[in-house]
């Protein structure tokens, strides 16, 4: 046996790129919806509320602005900022969240009545594929945050050694990163299909 | 002019850090609008999205620690 002692830092360089190798294979995922978008819609779209897509698209973004400001504040040792902003990014995921379950997919009864169903064709089907399978990503997004803020909170990291919330945070921004090419594909891209 | 103390340094670079957090916020704010007004576009709008998306894996993700040996 060598030996050899692995320092944090090498630890994190290396669980990094396994997370970077796993966005790749979620890359794959998401881009055989945009296919399937392209090939089933064509140049057309659904007829979708503009409003509640540049809503959700903002919430989004702050969040994962909060997100950047967390991981920062851990790396330079404020605590408090960590704190909040982790608060912030996990309410305004629960945010984005509701707001496709309820008003986009009309799930809860009596608040709305959604546009399509899953049965409504080839636009009902791709639509609640796509906002489906990005909806779980943020739904784990958020547990992933709840950890890493009682982790934080429970003095699990350092500004030394913080690849936990620097894997959470890298996580988060994907989901965001996925989110800008669904939402022109689902809410922007091609003429209405009344 | 005295010198700046480590924890003075330290300081001015997490403010910097804030700062540029901000502003590429405000970037990815400003093609959302753009975005939002370009509507149908197709091609404007994939070009938008890749513009969005470098910001985001550029700065928020910090692609260029894979092949960096500096923590970010």
């Amino acid at each position: 046996m060598s030996g050899a002692v692995v320092s944090i830092q090498e630890r994190a360089a290396r669980s990094r790129l396994g997370l970077w190798l796993f966005f790749v294979t979620e890359v794959f995922t998401f881009s055989t919806f945009l296919v399937l978008r392209f090939s089933l819609w064509g140049n057309t779209r659904p007829e979708l509320d503009q409003n509640i897509g540049l809503v959700a698209t903002a919430v989004l973004l702050i969040s994962s602005w909060s997100m950047n400001r967390g991981e920062l504040a851990i790396k330079y040792g404020d605590k408090r900022t960590f704190t909040t902003s982790l608060i912030i990014t996990a309410l305004l995921g629960i945010v984005f969240l509701a707001g496709i379950v309820v008003f986009e997919w009309g799930a809860v009864f009596g608040l709305s009545t959604g546009h399509y169903l899953p049965t409504d064709g080839v636009y009902g089907s791709v639509l609640f594929l796509m906002t489906g399978m990005h909806a779980l990503h943020v739904l784990i997004g958020i547990i992933f945050i709840i950890k890493t803020l009682i982790d934080g909170n429970n003095g699990k990291f350092t500004p030394e050694s913080h690849f936990g919330v620097e894997a959470t945070a890298l996580f988060w921004h994907f989901v965001d990163l996925v989110w800008v090419f669904f939402y022109p594909a689902l809410y922007l891209i091609g003429t209405v299909h009344h | 002019m005295s010198n700046p103390t480590p924890n003075e340094k330290m300081a001015e670079k997490k403010a910097a850090a804030f700062r540029q957090s901000a502003y590429v916020f405000g970037g990815l704010a400003l093609l959302t609008l753009i975005e939002f007004s370009l509507a149908g576009s197709s091609v404007a709008l994939f070009v938008i999205g890749f513009g969005k998306a470098g910001l985001i894996v550029n700065y928020f993700m910090h692609i260029s620690s894979l092949w960096s040996s500096e923590e970010h």
